[in-house]
C-alpha cells in the first residue's frame, strides 16, 4: 500500500514533469548499445523455475530455460525442446524431443531430464506453486532417449498449450551434484541465454548461448534491471540507459510518445478487469441475487469513457470473461453497451426503482489504473441510482478475505490473467463455485456443469462449442461487472525491435536492433 | 560502566522481543502468504499445500513458540519466496544500505552542521534567513518529489548522473543527497538553536572578553558543547537510515534493506520481515549505544562522572 501509493503519486507528478523533460535539451543519443537493458518493476524471486510462478520471475527465466512447447507472439504453438507431439490415445501424449541439445553446463538434454523435471515439479515436497495447473498429469515415462509419454488422469487435449507456459526443463545432474540452492542462485537451462550474474534487487545479467538450438540470439548481452518505481523506469528510457520497460501505467504513456528516442508499444492482453460480485450465500431478497440487477450494473458502465479518461484509450471492452487472444473465445458476442436507461429499467423491473447501496473493494497501485477505474465506476453506477462506495484495501488483506469468502464488500475489483491463453480457465478459477477465487456460492448449477464439461472436453472443436455456451450463459447470469482488457504497455527505445507477448514473457531471443 | 552496559543490553533484548512479538502478531492477522505466493492459476490444493509446507496451518501459539526458539538459536529461517536463508538475503543488502547511509550521514552532517553554524553566527542577518529557508525546504520537500526532480534534471536532461541503480560513486550522489538532505534540514535547525544557547553562556562571554579569537571560541569552546544534542539526533538518523530508506531506495532502484523489508511485508514473506525487523532493531540499539559512548568522548564531564561511579 505504501509502496503503491508512493508509486502512484510519483507517477502522476512525474508524468507531467517528464513530458517537460522530453525535448531538444535532453541528453544526446548514446551510440547503439550492444547490451540490451530491460527494466522490470520487480526482481526475480529465484533461478529455479520449480520454486515460483511470479510474473517477474517467469518473464526472465524464459530466456534461460526452455519448455517442451514454445508459443510465438500470437500464442500459436511451435516446437520447443520437443520437435513434435501427438495423442497416442485420449489419455496419453507422446513428445518427440530434440537431440543434440545441451544444458549451459554441458550436460546433455534428453528424455530423462524431462521426466526428472516434471516429477520434481509435481512432487509436493518441491512446493511448486503451479503444480495445480498440471495436476492432470499422472505419470511421465521415458520411452527412449528422445521420446517421453505423459499419462493423464482424463482426456486433456489442451495439455500442449499448458506446456507452452509451464514446465521449464532443468538439468538433473547439476541439481543432484550441487543441490537446489545452487539452482536458486545460478540458473542453468537450455535456453537462448546463459545466466551470468544476479545482484539481488538490482540486476540479472545473461549472455547469448552460442550453441542455442534455435540459433545464436541477435542481441549478445541482456541485463534485466529492477527499477521498482514507474517514473524512474520511464526516465531511464528517456535517458537512453534502458531500452525496454514493461507493464507501464497509463499516466506515463505521454512522455514516451512525445520523445524522439522512445516509443510506446501496446501488446495484446490476456488480462481482464472485473468487479466480481460477492454472491457468497447471498439471501434471495438482496438486490444482487437477481440476475436483472447484475445485468443492470453492466449496462450502467460506460467502458469507453473509462478507457479514454483513465487508461489513455488502451484496452478493449470484453463481453464476458475472455479476451480475443484466448483460445476458443468467441469474438462475435458483443460487450454490454452503455445504456443507462436500460440499467434503470432493469432495476425497476427487479423491484429497486430507487436503487440500492453498493460497495466495491478496490486496490491502489496493484494493477495499472486500479484506483481510478474503481472510482470512475462508482461515479457511473451512482448515476443510475446504485449508490456506490469504494474501499481501498491492501492486496494481501483483500486476497485473504476473498479466499476465506469473507469479503465485507458487495464487489471485488480485480484483474484475472490466463497465461495459458484458454478461454475456459478464468471461469474455472473465478466463477465455478468450487473454484478457489470464486465468490459465486452455491452458484448456478448449469454454469458449474458447463465448466466441468469444458475441463473434460475430448477435443478442441468440443471445447470451442462448450466455451461459446459458457460465454452466453455468463452474459445472461453475469456474476461480475465485466470491464475491459488490462494494458500490456511497453516503453521501448526506437532502435529496438520486439513484439510484446500476451503472456508477458520477456523473450529477448526475438529482439533485435534496427541499427 | 560495565553494569550500565549490562543493563542497557538487557533492556535492548526486552525491547527486541517486544518488537518481534508485535511484528509476528500483526503479520499473521493481516494477510495470507499462501494467497500471495500463488498466481490465480493455483488450485485450493496448491494453496493448502503451501500453508502446510510453511507450518501456517498450525495454531498461532505453536508458530510463535517455534519462531522465538529459532531466533534464539540465531536461525532466521528461509524466505518463502526465494527459498534462501534470510541471513543471506539480509547480508547481501547490508553493503548497499551501509554505503547509502554513510554517504547520507556525511551529507546530513556537513550540510546540516555547516548551515546551522552559519545561521547561528550570523543570527538575524540575511544569511541566517537564507540558511533556515533552505532548511525549511529540505524538511518540507517530499523525498520522492525531490528525487524525481533531480532525476529529470541531472539524469535525463543534463545526462550528468545515472538515473538510478547501484554501481559506482556516481550512482550514490543523488540518493545520498536526497536522503541526507532531508536529515540535514533538521540537523541545521538543531545546530543553530543549540549553538545560540551556548553562545549566550557566561563562559563564552568571558572568553570573548579575554580576547580569544572568534574562530577558537566557536570551534573549540562553543561547537563542542553544542554538539551533544546534534550528535544524539545524528545517531538516531543514522540508525534509521541503516534500517533502510524505502522511498529513496525505491526511486533510485537502490538494492537496500528498505526495499527488502517492504517487499517482504507486501508478499507476507514472514521470515524475511522478521529477520529485517531483528536486524533493524539490533542496528538501532547498537548505534544508540555507540552514541552514548561517544558522549563521554565529547563531554569530559560525563567521562569523569562515569569514572566516579
Amino acid at each position: 500500500m505504501i509502496a503503491g501509493s508512493v508509486r502512484k503519486i510519483g507517477a502522476v507528478c512525474a508524468g507531467a514533469a517528464l513530458v517537460l523533460a522530453v525535448g531538444p535539451g535532453a541528453a544526446t543519443q548514446a551510440q547503439t548499445p550492444r547490451t540490451l537493458v530491460v527494466a522490470q518493476s520487480a526482481d526475480i524471486a529465484t533461478g529455479d523455475p520449480a520454486k515460483n510462478t511470479g510474473l517477474a520471475t517467469i518473464a526472465v527465466l524464459a530466456n534461460i530455460y526452455d519448455t517442451l512447447v514454445h508459443r510465438d507472439a500470437a500464442l500459436n504453438l511451435k516446437p520447443g525442446l520437443a520437435l513434435s507431439w501427438r495423442a497416442v490415445d485420449p489419455t496419453t501424449w507422446e513428445f518427440t524431443l530434440r537431440t543434440g541439445v545441451k544444458f549451459h553446463d554441458g550436460e546433455p538434454f534428453n528424455a530423462d531430464a524431462v521426466k526428472f523435471s516434471f516429477d520434481r515439479m509435481l512432487d509436493p515436497k518441491t512446493h511448486w506453486p503451479g503444480a495445480g495447473a498440471l495436476q492432470l498429469i499422472k505419470a511421465v515415462t521415458v520411452v527412449d532417449d528422445s521420446t517421453v509419454r505423459f499419462a493423464t488422469s482424463q482426456p486433456w487435449p489442451e495439455m500442449p498449450r499448458f506446456l507452452g507456459y509451464y514446465g521449464m526443463i532443468v538439468p538433473p545432474g547439476y541439481l543432484k551434484h550441487n543441490g537446489e540452492e545452487a539452482l536458486i542462485r545460478h540458473a542453468v537451462g537450455t535456453g537462448p541465454y546463459r545466466f551470468v550474474r544476479w545482484v539481488k534487487d538490482d540486476r540479472v545479467e545473461v549472455e547469448a548461448n552460442p550453441d542455442y538450438w534455435g540459433g545464436r540470439p541477435r542481441i549478445s548481452r541482456v541485463v534485466f534491471r529492477v527499477i521498482p518505481t514507474d517514473a524512474p523506469r520511464v526516465a531511464e528510457l528517456l535517458a537512453g540507459s534502458v531500452q525496454l520497460a514493461n507493464l507501464l501505467p497509463p499516466e506515463l504513456f505521454s512522455p514516451l510518445q512525445i520523445s524522439s528516442k522512445t516509443k510506446l508499444v501496446i501488446g495484446k492482453s490476456l488480462s481482464v478487469f472485473f468487479v466480481i460480485y460477492n454472491l457468497v450465500s447471498i439471501p434471495k431478497d438482496k438486490p444482487l441475487a437477481d440476475p436483472r440487477v447484475r445485468q443492470s450494473l453492466n449496462y450502467a458502465v460506460n467502458r469507453q469513457a473509462i478507457l479514454a479518461s483513465v487508461m489513455h484509450k488502451v484496452g478493449t471492452p470484453v463481453a464476458t470473461f475472455c479476451s480475443e487472444v484466448m483460445e476458443a473465445c468467441d469474438a462475435s458476442i458483443p460487450p454490454f453497451p452503455y445504456d443507462p436507461d436500460r440499467a434503470r429499467a432493469l432495476l425497476r423491473e427487479a423491484g429497486y426503482p430507487n436503487g440500492f447501496d453498493f460497495t466495491i473493494s478496490g486496490t491502489s497501485g496493484t494493477y495499472p489504473g486500479d484506483r481510478d477505474i474503481a472510482l470512475a465506476l462508482a461515479d457511473q453506477l451512482s448515476r443510475v441510482g446504485v449508490r456506490t462506495k469504494v474501499t481501498i484495501t491492501e492486496i494481501g488483506v483483500q486476497l485473504r478475505a476473498v479466499l476465506d469468502r469473507r469479503l465485507p464488500e458487495d464487489g471485488w475489483f480485480t484483474r484475472f490473467t490466463d497465461f495459458f491463453g484458454i478461454s475456459t480457465i478464468i471461469p474455472l478459477r473465478a466463477f465455478y463455485s468450487p473454484g478457489e477465487w470464486s465468490q459465486w456460492r452455491p452458484g448456478y448449477a448449469p454454469f458449474n456443469q458447463l465448466v466441468e464439461a469444458a475441463q473434460a472436453a475430448p477435443d478442441e472443436a468440443n471445447l470451442r462449442e462448450i466455451s461459446k455456451r459458457l460465454q452466453l450463459m455468463y452474459k445472461d447470469q453475469v456474476p461480475a461487472i465485466t470491464l475491459f482488457t488490462a494494458p500490456n504497455a511497453n516503453g521501448m527505445s526506437r532502435d529496438l525491435e520486439w513484439t510484446p507477448r500476451p503472456d508477458l514473457q520477456l523473450t529477448m531471443v526475438d529482439a533485435s536492433w534496427t541499427r | 560502566m560495565r553494569q550500565y552496559l549490562i543493563r542497557r543490553l538487557a533492556l535492548s533484548l526486552t525491547a527486541m522481543l517486544g518488537v518481534l512479538t508485535i511484528v509476528f502478531v500483526l503479520l499473521h492477522i493481516s494477510g495470507d502468504p499462501a494467497a500471495l505466493l500463488v498466481t490465480q492459476d493455483a488450485t485450493t490444493q496448491d494453496i493448502e499445500r503451501i500453508r502446510q509446507a510453511y507450518g501456517l496451518d498450525r495454531p498461532l501459539s505453536v508458530q510463535y513458540g517455534r519462531f522465538i526458539a529459532r531466533v534464539a538459536r540465531g536461525d532466521l529461517g528461509y524466505s518463502y519466496r526465494q527459498g534462501l536463508p534470510v541471513t543471506e538475503l539480509i547480508g547481501e543488502r547490508l553493503g548497499a544500505t551501509f554505503e547509502l547511509a554513510l554517504a547520507a550521514l556525511a551529507v546530513a552532517t556537513l550540510l546540516g552542521v555547516g548551515l546551522g553554524m552559519v545561521a547561528a553566527v550570523r543570527r538575524g542577518s540575511g544569511v541566517d534567513t537564507a540558511a533556515m529557508t533552505i532548511a525549511l525546504f529540505g524538511t518540507s520537500m517530499p523525498s520522492f518529489w525531490l528525487g524525481l526532480l533531480l532525476i529529470i534534471v541531472f539524469g535525463v536532461n543534463l545526462g550528468w548522473l545515472p538515473v538510478s541503480g547501484y554501481g559506482g560513486l556516481d550512482h550514490l550522489v543523488m540518493p545520498a543527497f536526497v536522503l541526507g538532505g532531508f536529515y540535514a534540514a533538521q540537523v541545521s535547525r538543531l545546530t543553530r538553536t543549540s549553538l545560540l544557547d551556548v553562545l549566550a553562556q557566561d563562559y563564552v562571554r568571558t572568553g570573548r572578553a579575554k580576547g580569544l579569537p572568534g574562530r577558537v571560541l566557536l570551534f573549540k569552546h562553543a561547537l563542542r558543547n553544542a554538539a551533544l544534542p546534534v550528535l544524539t539526533v545524528l545517531g538516531l538518523h543514522f540508525g534509521q537510515m541503516l534500517g533502510g530508506a524505502l522511498i529513496v531506495e525505491s526511486i533510485f532502484a537502490w538494492p537496500g534493506m528498505g526495499r527488502l523489508a517492504v517487499q517482504a511485508v507486501l508478499g507476507r514473506d514472514f521470515p524475511v520481515v522478521q529477520g529485517a525487523t531483528i536486524m533493524g532493531a539490533a542496528v538501532f540499539i547498537a548505534v544508540n549505544l555507540t552514541v552514548d559512548l561517544l558522549y563521554g568522548w565529547v563531554d569530559p564531564r560525563l567521562r569523569s562522572a562515569a569514572q566516579r561511579a
